[in-house]
Order: structure tokens, then sequence, then C-alpha cells
């Protein structure tokens, strides 16, 4: 399995293939219902979403001497109208769970943008794999405030790729 | 024998609450692990196959780390079936129970999850209150508590519907297979389906959740449903979905389903998905 550092260049994003499961190093930044609705709304993103991937996540908050609570990913299909927007401005990597619709991968194919699914449920071993937390907007939000984490070798699996393959076709 | 009243404090009642949550959303979940290292063995090979091991890893760092197996820890729903001889003097049981969910939340470092109003501002109650209690009067002298974390993720592809009256076993065949093929991708496989049939539009629902309170590998003591359960889940484990939607053998852990008399024109139904991060944990006091 290898390790894929953040941000990831155009070469590397172009040799994933979905299915495929990878270690994520680097920095993320957090963002769910809430900060989405805010960062449309005051047409604000507190952060570099052309370098850094969107992780839709809230944690649990941090026990003493942790950095962070239990962080596993929430559902993707909830984002899904603010995604447009986003991929206008630059967003090339979503780490989320679940599979979102066909006009939504339509959009990822044209921006040239992927789409990771870290494993839904698993937050105590994903919080084993973030080194640093900054809260870096909307505090007052609590677990839906925006911030920026450290990633070192969080396991996601490459869910739709740039050459048109997508991990939910399996089914029957 | 005469019937003597037995009094339980708000604080017993608080601090079983707050134990049960803690332990549900922590661990461990011993019978749970071995319920997915049993369907691990028969996964095939790829993503779904390695997601179910990092799932079951997920499992085990939890209750050594003592961080919840899940972030969403969910909105606490504790069933109660309280004896008619149990008199609680001090308080009110809504008030008890809040009083442990929010301390569980403080101490064991849960999320909270609760936002109000549902339109608008979306404030978060910052405690994870207030709970939801189903009570359920019993004849005896104790209360047993049952409390269920339940995720968002899985609680938002759950469905009630009325079916027409004699829609039968096939027409909950169709809506549970409906439900899953649409939203299973999304709560976490593998799913645990919680089905409530009868009763009407509310006590479907409850039904439903009640029904995933049930032992994992515990069978259905009515024949007919067992059989309807095991057809479910059979059924559901050949669309390939798999564990966290990613291919596979395992979509559905396990079925379960509960019934109540209903009006003779209606068939209520609810199915109520529960991802595989299922936690529940239940005491008598």
């Amino acid at each position: 399995m290898r390790t894929v550092n953040l941000p990831i260049t155009s070469d590397i994003l172009h040799t994933l293939r979905a299915g495929e499961q990878i270690l994520l190093t680097g920095s993320v930044a957090t963002a769910r219902d809430a900060a989405h609705n805010l960062m449309i709304k005051h047409d604000f993103i507190p952060f570099d979403i052309k370098n850094i991937p969107v992780f839709y996540m809230g944690p649990s908050p941090a026990p003493v001497g942790h950095v962070i609570g239990s962080s596993g990913p929430t559902t993707s299909a909830r984002m899904e109208p603010f995604i447009p927007e986003l991929l206008k401005q630059g967003m090339k990597v979503v780490i989320g769970k679940g599979e979102m619709s066909a006009e939504t991968r339509k959009l990822f194919q044209q921006f040239g943008a992927v789409y990771l699914a870290a494993v839904g449920g698993a937050g105590a071993l994903a919080s084993t794999k973030i080194r640093s937390k900054k809260i870096v907007a909307w505090e007052y939000l609590g677990p839906e405030a925006v911030s920026i984490l450290e990633l070192e070798e969080l396991p996601v699996f490459v869910a739709w790729d740039l050459h048109n393959g997508s991990i939910y076709t399996r089914r029957k | 024998m005469k019937n003597t009243i037995k009094l339980i404090s708000g604080d017993e009642i608080s601090q079983a609450i707050t134990s049960l949550y803690t332990g549900a959303c922590i661990g461990p979940h011993d019978s749970l692990v071995t319920e997915l290292s049993c369907v691990l063995a028969a996964e095939e090979p790829g993503p779904g196959r390695e997601a179910l091991v990092i799932e079951i890893d997920n499992l085990r760092i939890a209750e050594e780390m003592g961080l919840p197996i899940c972030q969403d820890t969910g909105t606490a729903i504790v069933f109660i079936e309280l004896g008619n001889l149990v008199c609680i003097p001090d308080t009110t049981l809504s008030e008890a129970v809040d009083v442990g969910i929010s301390s569980a939340c403080e101490k064991a470092f849960l999320r909270p999850s609760q936002v109000f109003p549902p339109l608008g501002e979306r404030n978060n109650t910052m405690n994870n209150t207030p709970a939801i209690i189903h009570l359920n009067h019993v004849s005896g002298s104790t209360i047993k508590i049952s409390v269920m974390a339940k995720g968002a993720g899985s609680e938002n592809v759950s469905r009630s519907v009325m079916l027409p009256p004699l829609a039968g076993a096939q027409g909950i065949m169709d809506l549970v297979e409906s439900c899953v093929r649409a939203g299973a991708s999304k709560a976490c496989p593998p799913v645990i389906v919680g089905i409530g049939i009868g009763g009407n539009l509310e006590t479907s629902g409850i039904l439903a959740k009640k029904a995933l309170l049930r032992e994992l590998r515990e069978e259905n003591s009515v024949p007919e449903l067992q059989e309807l359960e095991k057809q479910i889940t059979e059924k559901l484990n050949l669309t390939g979905i798999g564990p966290q939607g990613f291919g596979g053998k395992t979509t559905v852990l396990e079925t379960r389903i509960l019934q109540l008399p209903c009006h003779m024109a209606s068939l209520p139904v609810t199915v109520c998905i529960e991802c595989h991060a299922h936690r529940v944990a239940s005491c008598v006091l």
C-alpha cells in the first residue's frame, strides 16, 4: 500500500485508481453541513481549497492528552448541493463516505477532481492518524467548526478516480 | 406476599444511563468483533474486505484508547421498562435520563450532536440532550434500561411507509431492498436492518428501533418472521454492495423484525437501518 503526500501533485492524482487503498499524509480541512452553508453564504473559504482536500468530518471532543477525538468521515451526499461551487473554486480532492449521485460524479470528471472514501464508523482508528488540529473558522459551531488537520497515513480508498472509475460499481 | 414499593433515586438512574451510554459508545464490543470477524472470513478479496478489516481494528482501538468507535455518538435513545412497583420520588424519568446523557457526554468526551431549533439557527445544545425515551410500564419492582447510540448516517436512509394492507411479505421485501440499495453505502455497511411491522405511523418506527435491541445472533421467536428475516438477509447479500459499499458478500449482518396488530385498512412498516458500529447497552436496576 502506498503513502500519498498532500497536496497531491497532478501526476500522482492521475495514477490513483478506484478501489485502491492509500495512506494519506499531510494537511486536510474539515467541513460539514453548517460550515459548507457558511462558506457558500459568505463566499469565504477559510483554507486553500486548491491544495487542501476537504474532509467531511466533525470529530468528537479530544480527551485530555489527545490531539483529537474520534474522527471518521460523515456522509458525503449531504454536501452535494455545495460541491459545484467548490469545484469551480478549485477543489480537487474530497474525503468522505458513501456513494454520491451520477450528476456529481460527472462534475468530478469535468473538473478533474478525485473522491476518496474513508471508512465510516472507524473514527477511533482515524484519530490515531491525526498529528495536529487547528481550528481556522467558526469555532462556535463546535464539532462543525473548520479545522486544519495534519494526517499521518490515514487509510482511505479511491472512490472516484480521474478515469471514470468508481468503487461503487461492483453491485449486482 | 405483599407488594412493596421499591424506591429508586434519580441519581441511580442517571449514573446507570451515564455508564450505559459511555459503554455503548466506547466498548468493549466483543460480540460485534466476533460477528464481523466471522463475515470477514467469508469475504472475497478487494476493497470491501479491506474496509471490513479496518472496521474490526477500529473496535479494538476504540476500547484500548477509550475513544468512541465513531465520532457520531448519535442521538441517545433510551428504552425503559418501568416496573409498576417502582417509585422515583425525587425527579422525573426524563430529567434523570438527560442528566445521565449530559454527564456521559462531558466525562467520556462524546460528541454533542443535537441542534435546536431544527430550522434556522440549529444551535448545538452542547450536551447531546434531549435523549429520546421510549417508556413501557410493566409489572414488577425493577427498571430495565437500554441505551442505543444511533448515528445519523444510518438513520437518514431509514424509511417509514404505509403499505397497502395486503402487500404481504413480498411488499416488505421490496421496501427493504429499495431502502438498502438506495442508502446502504451511506450507512456504513454491513448494516443491521430493523423492521417494525404493524401498529401505526409512530409505533412502527419505535418497533423497528426496538428490533435493533435484540442480541446479535439471537433468533426471532416467531417462526414466520425468523424465516422472513433470513430471506431478506440472504437476498440483500446478493446485491454485492458489501462493506462500506466497496463491493462484497456482506451488505447486511442481520435482519430483525417485530410486529404489532394494526388497523384492517393499513400496513404500517418502518425499515430502520443501523450501521455496523452497532452501539447498545442494557442493565436492570
